[in-house]
């Protein structure tokens, strides 16, 4: 059987996109974005409210951060969790491989509101997702290049493979968030 | 660039295995592995001890299950994950395609797409253990 790399490696992210990912997060409230689960966590938070080491973004909003992580790293919430996929993971590659817009944690504009950063998200996910779709097989074996560092000479569809495993890894963390939050004891 | 694919797949979940998951269930306490976050959590409880519709499994321990499952689903603990990942993730597959001890509706399907579906199931629910984990940590003390 001829296997159709291209379409066995979107569809692991598509899948979890359209299955579980995407509709778990429909009608996220504002309340949940912000939610603190635990005592001092990390968030995002309307500028000048933040009391961690590092405070970045370029609008109403910034990111809490440290350089380096403490140990052990503080929990993070929804907001800054979605964050990481929205700059991190999404905007900055699609960046660097598929000509999306230039995109790093100190500049970006985070959401103040849990509708404005699925627009972020669903912003990242399609540029994303369309620029691996365009991928053909000798795309998919190209080396990543300089903007992946250590990984500059291997081959893009081991990128592909990490953003899906990154990905998964952190809407599942979103997704066990929203279950806690709709059952935790009321304050 | 020749893609040695067998490699990527293996090394998709290798890499998260051997860097990310495994090392964060290290020294993994019974208090965590039974703790329940939120109340009316599903767990594996010692046999007689579970008040689910269902108390599954063979030994002095079951699991909770309901068929259907609720809406909303009930919250599951580390215990509940793990037991998720070792026996629906990987045992039963293990079983069908690589000759391990016991069906499958991607029969059609070519084993690359159910390698890659097992990777992101064990993908997901490893990043539950691990936010479980790190709530654990942070919990106010009770």
């Amino acid at each position: 059987m001829d296997i159709d790399w291209n379409h066995q490696l979107h569809e692991q992210l598509e899948w979890h996109w359209r299955h579980h990912l995407r509709p778990r997060l429909a009608g996220l409230t504002d309340a949940e974005y912000f939610w603190e689960p635990v005592a001092d966590c990390w968030n995002v938070r309307s500028r000048g409210h933040s009391a961690a080491p590092m405070a970045v973004g370029s609008g109403d909003f910034t990111i809490d951060f440290a350089v380096p992580e403490p140990e052990p790293a503080p929990v993070t919430t929804i907001a800054w969790r979605m964050a990481h996929i929205i700059v991190g993971i999404f905007g900055e590659r699609a960046a660097s491989h598929f000509g999306g817009p230039a995109m790093d944690y100190q500049s970006f504009g985070y959401a103040g509101t849990a509708a404005e950063a699925l627009g972020q998200l669903d912003d990242g996910y399609l540029r994303w997702s369309e620029g691996v779709r365009g991928l053909d097989a000798e795309g998919l074996g190209r080396p990543c290049g300089e903007a992946e560092g250590p990984f500059a000479e291997h081959p893009m569809a081991e990128l592909v493979l990490h953003i899906n495993r990154e990905t998964i890894h952190h809407g599942a963390e979103l997704c066990l968030l929203r279950d806690l939050y709709l059952r935790r004891a009321e304050d | 660039m020749g893609i040695d694919w067998i490699h990527q797949l293996h090394d998709q979940l290798d890499r998260y295995w051997q860097r990310q998951l495994r090392p964060r269930l290290s020294g993994l306490a019974d208090e965590e592995y039974f703790w329940e976050p939120v109340p009316g959590c599903w767990n594996v409880r010692r046999r007689g001890e579970s008040t689910a519709p269902m108390a599954i499994g063979a030994g002095e321990f079951t699991v909770d299950v309901a068929i259907p499952d609720p809406d909303p689903a009930p919250v599951t603990t580390i215990a509940w994950r793990l037991a998720h990942i070792i026996v629906g993730v990987l045992g039963d597959r293990t079983a069908n395609h690589f000759g391990g001890p016991a069906a499958e509706s991607w029969e059609d399907a070519p084993m690359t797409q159910l390698v890659l579906h097992i990777n992101r199931e064990k993908i997901h629910h490893g990043a539950e253990v691990c936010l479980l984990r790190d709530l654990y940590l942070h919990r106010a003390v009770g």
